[in-house]
C-alpha cells in the first residue's frame, strides 16, 4: 500500500441541533445565585457530504470557532449530536475515533512543541497512534513533510526556528499525519501574509483533491472562502442564518447579514465609498441575545413581527433545496 | 500647498546582539493635508518600522538614522493610531479621564472644559451614548468602539497628519467599515492627512488616494492607488496584486516562490531579484531605487518598460 494512499472512506459528519452553552459567571445574591449562560451554538444543524468542503463566516461571537471546536472534540456539546457515517462522536474520544477528525489551528506554532523538532514531534505523534512502525516512521515523515511542499531540512529546526507559512504547513502535515477524515480549521491563514495564503490555500486545494477528507473551514475572510470552499453557512450569535453552495449564498445572498458581510468587505476591483457598507453598531452580547431574530437589532428589514420568534431555517423563497435561510421577510413569511 | 508630512532619506536601523543592519532604507513620501496615503507590504518590509520611525516610537534597540528628514506644516502634529486599541489605552483610567488628560496636555484649560470636549471628541468620532461610555472602563468596550476611543485621543492632539499602523486589523470586516468610514470622514471633514499601513490591498484601494509598496525596507513602487492596481510596473507589486486576487477565487495560479530577505542579508541589486520570474543578470548588479519610468510611473524595476513591452 502506498504512503500516499487517501484516507480509506471518507464518511458524512451529520450534526444535529448542537448547542454549546457556557456558564460565564452568576447574578444575584450569595444565597440564590443565578448562572448566566452563554450560549455560543444554539441549535446548529450541518450535513457534510464526503470529500465537500464547508465555510463557517461570521463575525467574532457567531460561535464559528465553538462550533468548530464542539466538532472536533474540544468543546463539549450541551445538546446534540455529532455523527460521522454512523458512529456519534462524543467530546471524549478514544484515539481511534480522535483520529477522524483533527484540527489545523489558527497559530500553529501553539500547537507545535516549542521544545522538540519537527522530526521527534512528529515521530512521536506517529507511534502513539500506531500509524507506523519504528522501521517506516522515518519515511513516513518525509513523506508528510513533501506532501506540505517543504524541505526535510525542517525536520530537524524547532517551532521557533520556520516561518508563519511553514508552520502552518506542519500545522497540516501533523493533522494529516492521522489520516482524517474530516479536517476542521480554525482560522488557518489569519497570521499569514498575503501571498502566504494565497499558496497555502492552493495546498490545501491540492491535499483534498489527492487524499478526500472533508473540509470545515472556519473564517472571517469571506476571500478565503469563496477560493477554496464548496459550501458556505453564515453564523449570527450562535446560530446559522444562511447556508447553501458559494456560488448562490455569496454570488446571490437572501439574508440580509449576509448581504451587509458581503458589503462590507473591501473590495481591490471595485472600491466602495468606505463606510457604506450600512451596517450599524456591533453583534449584541450573547449573554443576552435580542428575542426571536437575533440579528432584528441591526437589520435593515426588521419588521414588529421579527420580535417574537426565532426564523427557521427554510428554502422557501429561493427555489432551492439546497440554498437555505433563516428570515421572515426574504422567506415571505411576514 | 505644503504637505502636511513630507519625510525623506528615511534609515532605520536595527541592533541584533553585536550587528547593526539597516532595516528601512531610504524612505521617502509626503502626504498632502486631506490625503490619504497607503502603505502596502508583507511581514517585514519595514512598513510599520518606517511610520514607527516617523512617529517617534520605536522599539528598543531600533533607532532613526540622523540623516533622516521629517517636516510637515504646522510644525508636523502628528498622532498614531495602533493596531492593538487595548494596548494604547491606560486599563485604569476611564477613557473620557483619558481622552481629558490629553486635551490638558495639549492645550492650557480646565478640567471641566477638557471633560467636555472628551465628551465631543467621542461624538465626533460617532461613539453613541458618549456621556455614559466615557465613564467606562477601556475593557469594557468592544473592539471597534476602542479603536474609536483611540481615535479621539488623537485628535485631542489636533494632529495635521493621522498615522495609522493596521489600525482595522483585529476587527471584524464590519466593524472594519465603520472604522475605514470614520477614518475617511476625518479626513474630508477636518482636511487631516493619513496615513495607513496595512498588508491589505483592497482596504487601501478603499481608503486611500496614493498608494506606496515596500518590499525588504524600500519603496518599490508609488502611485495614485487606482492607476497602481490597474496597471502595476513593479514585479512584486503584479505579484502582490496576483495573490490578493487568486486567494478568492476557484483557480490556482502561481503564488510567490520564496521568502523575503532578512534585513542582515539583503540582496546586493534589486531586491526582489532572487524572487522576481523576470530578473535578468544585470538586476542583480547594483541597487535600485525609486525613480521614474518612461510612462512617467515612480517604481524601482529597472525592467518595467521592457515588461510593459513584453505584455502588450
Amino acid at each position: 500500500m502506498s504512503l500516499l494512499a487517501p484516507t480509506a472512506t471518507t464518511e458524512r459528519l451529520t450534526v444535529d441541533d448542537l448547542s454549546v452553552r457556557f456558564t460565564v459567571g452568576h447574578t444575584g445574591s450569595l444565597f440564590r445565585r443565578t448562572p448566566v449562560v452563554l450560549k455560543a451554538v444554539d441549535n446548529v444543524s450541518i450535513a457534510l457530504e464526503p470529500g465537500s468542503s464547508l465555510g463557517i463566516v461570521g463575525e467574532s461571537g457567531s460561535g464559528k470557532s465553538t462550533l468548530a471546536r464542539a466538532i472536533a472534540g474540544l468543546a463539549d456539546p450541551t445538546e446534540g449530536t455529532i455523527r460521522l457515517g454512523t458512529t456519534t462522536l462524543r467530546s471524549r474520544r478514544n484515539r481511534v475515533l480522535s483520529r477522524r477528525v483533527q484540527m489545523v489551528f489558527q497559530d500553529p506554532a501553539s500547537s507545535l512543541n516549542p521544545r522538540r523538532t519537527i522530526r521527534s514531534m512528529l515521530r512521536e505523534l506517529l507511534l502513539v497512534h500506531h500509524m507506523e512502525k519504528q522501521s517506516t516512521v522515518d519515511a513516513r515523515i518525509e513523506e508528510l513533510v513533501g506532501m506540505v511542499e517543504l524541505p526535510t531540512s525542517v525536520l530537524d529546526r524547532r517551532p521557533r526556528g520556520l516561518s508563519g507559512g511553514q508552520r502552518q504547513r506542519l500545522g497540516i502535515a501533523r493533522a494529516l499525519a492521522l489520516k482524517p477524515e474530516l479536517l476542521v480549521l480554525d482560522e488557518p491563514l489569519a497570521a499569514l501574509d498575503v501571498s502566504v495564503q494565497a499558496s497555502v490555500l492552493i495546498l490545501l486545494r491540492k491535499l483534498q483533491a489527492e487524499l478526500g477528507f472533508s473540509m470545515i473551514f472556519i473564517s472571517h475572510d469571506l476571500g478565503a472562502v469563496r477560493g477554496i470552499c464548496t459550501e458556505v453557512a453564515v453564523m449570527y450569535l450562535g446560530r446559522i442564518v444562511e447556508h447553501g453552495p458559494v456560488r448562490d449564498v455569496l454570488a446571490d445572498p437572501e439574508h440580509p447579514y449576509t448581504r451587509a458581510l458581503i458589503a462590507a468587505e473591501p473590495s481591490l476591483d471595485n472600491p466602495r465609498v468606505p463606510g457604506s457598507s450600512g451596517l450599524v453598531g456591533e453583534v449584541p452580547s450573547p449573554v443576552n441575545p435580542p428575542s426571536g431574530c437575533t440579528f432584528r437589532t441591526r437589520c435593515p428589514l426588521a419588521q414588529p413581527a421579527c420580535a417574537s420568534a426565532p426564523p427557521a431555517l427554510l428554502a422557501y423563497a429561493t427555489g432551492r433545496a439546497d440554498h437555505r435561510v433563516a428570515c421572515f421577510v426574504a422567506n415571505d413569511e411576514i | 500647498m505644503s504637505a502636511a508630512l513630507d519625510v525623506t532619506g528615511l534609515q532605520v536601523e536595527v541592533r541584533r546582539g553585536h550587528d547593526r543592519m539597516l532595516a528601512v532604507t531610504d524612505v521617502a513620501f509626503a502626504v498632502e493635508p486631506g490625503e490619504a496615503l497607503g502603505i502596502v507590504g508583507e511581514s517585514g518590509s519595514g512598513k510599520s518600522l518606517s511610520l514607527r520611525a516617523v512617529a517617534g516610537v520605536l522599539p528598543p534597540g531600533v533607532t532613526r538614522s540622523a540623516n533622516s528628514l521629517i517636516t510637515g506644516a504646522d510644525g508636523g502634529r502628528m498622532a498614531m493610531v495602533f493596531q492593538e486599541p487595548l494596548a494604547a489605552l491606560n486599563p485604569t483610567r476611564r477613557i473620557g479621564e483619558a481622552i481629558a488628560d490629553v486635551v490638558q496636555a495639549a492645550r492650557r484649560c480646565s478640567r471641566g472644559e477638557a471633560r467636555a470636549a472628551a465628551i465631543d471628541l467621542l461624538t465626533e468620532v460617532g461613539m453613541s451614548d458618549p456621556v455614559r461610555r466615557a465613564k467606562m472602563w477601556p475593557h469594557e468596550l468592544s473592539g471597534g468602539l476602542r479603536q474609536r476611543a483611540v481615535i479621539a485621543m488623537a485628535l485631542a492632539h489636533e494632529p495635521s497628519v493621522l498615522l495609522c499602523d493596521e489600525p482595522t486589523t483585529a476587527l471584524d470586516v464590519t466593524v472594519q467599515d465603520q472604522i475605514l468610514g470614520l477614518l475617511d470622514r476625518l479626513r474630508r471633514e477636518r482636511n487631516v492627512a493619513l496615513v495607513f499601513v496595512t498588508h491589505d490591498l483592497a482596504v487601501v484601494a478603499t481608503l486611500c488616494q496614493r498608494l506606496a509598496v515596500m518590499y525588504a525596507g524600500q519603496i518599490i513602487e508609488t502611485g495614485n492607488t487606482s492607476e497602481v492596481l490597474r496597471a502595476p510596473r513593479h514585479p512584486y507589486t503584479m505579484a502582490l496584486l496576483e495573490a490578493s486576487r487568486t486567494r478568492t477565487s476557484a483557480e490556482g495560479a502561481r503564488p510567490i516562490g520564496g521568502n523575503p530577505p532578512d534585513p542582515a542579508a539583503f540582496p546586493a541589486g534589486c531586491r526582489f531579484a532572487p524572487r522576481c520570474p523576470f530578473a535578468r543578470e544585470k538586476c542583480r548588479q547594483a541597487p535600485y531605487s525609486l525613480r521614474t519610468d518612461s510612462a512617467g510611473r515612480p517604481n524601482a524595476c529597472i525592467r518595467s518598460d521592457e515588461l510593459i513591452e513584453v505584455a502588450a
